[in-house]
């Protein structure tokens, strides 16, 4: 069971967390980090069976492959963002925080405009 | 590729790309970007479901060759079927031509004898082409439980003849060919009568 295991590491990390807060604060972010990682790294088998599976109902379902890759990597840069995020408040950068989320959205409008250009083109194309 | 086939495809399509939509709206993270990640997802499913109409409008959808693969409208033979119909058509004309007058010849019996059944088998010229068609060829009549009775012409009434007199029953029966005879040009020699 590795959800057991995944609780008993952040039950752990936060005991030592709310100690360390006290004391040393820096010592505490970094922890904080390698707990996430560490968590992370346990479940990454897992995803990369999702995003097989996921391939082949893509796949099946006639969308272009370069579209499904977008929405992985778009969802992989939430994740990440994410992370980043909350990482940064931990710490207490609030301002941090708010630039990797100003980052990520645009970095995924970024990916989603050849997305929209080709939505555009076929709705032009239907147009008699 | 086939147009019944492409709609199948299509709607096949559009089934895989709901679950898919699922699937990546369990992945989004619940954060601020989750909007714009569903925003995202949304436009390249408005792609998928859109494309494939797209190929409709461009190239029209073909009626006639549709209709042909589907219901082989080339490959049934109108002419074979015309001519099967008639067929059967001339046979239906020929029993119920044969029925009436079988039915015919009984009540002419029944109106010079009296007998509890009669049964008439004629075989006639079947072919509705032929010019002879319809000329009887042989008369078979089985009588039974017959009890005799002749026309009597002066009093336009019957009588009952005794039975036990050969010649006379011999002579109604012989009467009763002739008639048959006479009226529908059988020769005698075809027409026979039965007695049980």
């Amino acid at each position: 069971m590795e959800i057991v295991q995944i609780v008993a590491i952040g039950i752990i990390c936060i005991i030592i967390l709310s100690i360390l807060r006290e004391t040393n604060k820096d010592l505490a972010v970094i922890i904080s980090l390698i707990a996430s990682i560490l968590i992370f790294f346990m479940v990454i088998p897992k995803i990369s069976n999702i995003i097989t599976v996921l391939n082949t109902i893509a796949d099946k379902s006639g969308i272009n492959n370069i579209y499904v890759k977008t929405i992985f990597k778009i969802i992989g840069i939430a994740y990440i963002a994410e992370f980043g995020v909350q990482l940064s408040n931990d710490a207490n950068e609030k301002n941090i925080a708010t630039k990797i989320e100003l980052a990520a959205k645009i970095i995924i409008v970024f990916l989603s405009l050849p997305i929209i250009i080709a939505l555009v083109d076929t709705i032009v194309s239907i147009m008699p | 590729m086939h147009d019944v086939e492409m709609v199948k495809n299509w709607i096949l399509q559009i089934a895989y790309i709901s679950i898919l939509a699922i699937v990546f709206e369990l992945l989004i993270p619940s954060s601020n970007m989750k909007k714009y990640v569903k925003v995202v997802i949304g436009l390249t499913i408005m792609i998928a479901i859109i494309n494939p109409i797209l190929g409709f409008l461009r190239n029209g959808v073909d009626i006639n060759s549709t209709l042909e693969k589907e219901y082989n409208y080339n490959n049934i033979d109108i002419n074979s079927m015309t001519k099967q119909a008639e067929v059967e058509r001339n046979k239906l004309i020929v029993a119920e031509y044969k029925k009436r007058l079988n039915e015919q010849i009984k009540e002419k019996i029944l109106d010079v004898i009296d007998a509890s059944d009669v049964e008439v088998e004629s075989s006639i010229n079947e072919d509705l082409n032929d010019k002879n068609f319809g000329v009887i060829k042989n008369v078979h009549v089985v009588l039974s439980n017959v009890k005799y009775k002749m026309v009597n012409d002066k009093n336009d009434g019957k009588i009952i003849i005794d039975t036990s007199k050969f010649d006379e029953k011999e002579q109604i029966l012989d009467d009763i060919k002739n008639d048959i005879s006479k009226f529908y040009n059988v020769p005698l020699k075809n027409i026979t009568i039965e007695e049980r």
